[in-house]
């Protein structure tokens, strides 16, 4: 028999361990772990575990539990739970648990896909500055003077070399 | 009390237990049905409830949450699986969600006051001397705390293989995995508990 450890059948092992192994292979297995010390070591382990557990206890159910819950399901009875409740209960309809998600995340795939899908707005014809329109006659009246000033420069040095 | 029905779902003929046909009863009415099946398995559900959040106020409140659930889905049950592990699923993922809300973190003190006030209920032998019960109140402190320790869903595979003898399937459709996704997480959880837990061995003897 080939080491359960190194093939992999841990559930094997682990049914060994808590005492119901294969009927058909519990010899084999008897065998095996007498001569294997990692398997003997895995199940004197796993005993130990199971023992340890089935040490504790969990408290009985109190006296008033059946009633309590009777109460609960004939307030339920009188007042309905909302409609998203019924909906989103973990033990609802499959279909509706199932095809709810699906249903919204389709929803929001559509609605990406028209995003991106729209054609880009053209673009209005961007009105001029304000600002621009103010400056362009001052910028105007500069470049007169300027010329002005360059005309009255030449004249003063053509004057300036006949007199030399 | 297994029986075998022609009906066929989804192709496949399912195998349908005596408290399928309970549950089935109750969708068609029969509220005594329901009474049964709360009978048969308040008590389980309440002791996987209780060693999954460690808390019995909280456990027998998820507890009432289960059978309340169980007895709003009588009009659209079907038996797809077995009645037990689809309880235990209803059980499993309130139990998750109840931890992953800390709502038993509230009661936290209470559970430790429950735990230094009430050893006797822990304790399986009926009078054992002062000095036996500290120790076996100190050993079962560290099986409670090495369970807690596991992560959730090895916890809960841990609780349905061990406590309830569920089967590697039973507990994948109860946990919502695959079968080889239940044997490593309980491989790996009792190898966690086996390095916290196997020197009790001795001390058990």
């Amino acid at each position: 028999m080939k080491c359960p450890m190194q093939s992999g059948e841990t559930a094997a092992l682990l049914a060994y361990s808590s005492g119901k192994p294969d009927a058909a292979r519990a010899a084999e297995w008897e065998q095996h772990v007498e001569s294997c010390s990692a398997c003997r070591e895995f199940v004197a382990g796993q005993q130990a575990v199971w023992q340890a557990l089935e040490g504790w206890e969990a408290p009985p159910a109190t006296d008033d539990f059946d009633q309590r819950l009777y109460r609960r399901m004939e307030l339920e009875r009188v007042r309905p739970q909302p409609w998203w409740a019924r909906v989103w209960r973990p033990s609802g309809s499959r279909l509706v648990r199932r095809g709810l998600p699906i249903a919204a995340a389709a929803g929001v795939l559509i609605v990406a896909g028209l995003m991106l899908e729209r054609p880009p707005a053209t673009r209005a014809p961007q009105p001029r500055s304000p600002q621009v329109d103010v400056l362009q006659p001052e910028q105007v009246e500069h470049a007169f003077d300027d010329m002005q000033m360059l005309g009255d420069f030449t004249r003063a040095t053509r004057s300036d070399a006949a007199e030399l | 009390m297994w029986k075998r029905v022609d009906k066929d779902m989804g192709g496949v003929a399912a195998t349908l237990d005596y408290d399928a046909e309970l549950m089935i009863r109750v969708r068609e009415g029969d509220g005594a049905c329901f009474g049964q099946l709360l009978e048969k398995h308040r008590a389980p559900v309440i002791r996987f409830l209780y060693r999954m959040v460690q808390n019995q106020a909280v456990a027998e409140e998820l507890a009432q949450e289960v059978f309340l659930r169980v007895y709003r889905s009588r009009s659209t049950y079907e038996p797809t699986a077995k009645f037990t592990t689809w309880l235990f699923r209803i059980a499993t993922h309130l139990a998750l969600n109840a931890l992953r809300d800390g709502k038993n973190q509230r009661l936290e003190t209470r559970l430790e006051e429950e735990w230094s006030e009430a050893p006797a209920c822990q304790v399986s032998d009926a009078r054992p001397s002062a000095e036996q019960a500290l120790m076996r109140q100190d050993r079962l402190e560290e099986v409670r705390r090495a369970v807690a320790g596991l992560p959730e869903k090895q916890r809960a595979a841990v609780l349905m293989h061990k406590y309830e003898e569920m089967e590697y399937s039973q507990i994948a459709r109860a946990l919502n995995c695959s079968e080889s996704a239940v044997k490593s997480l309980l491989f790996r959880a009792y190898e966690t508990l086996r390095a916290r837990l196997a020197h009790m061995a001795s001390v058990q003897g």
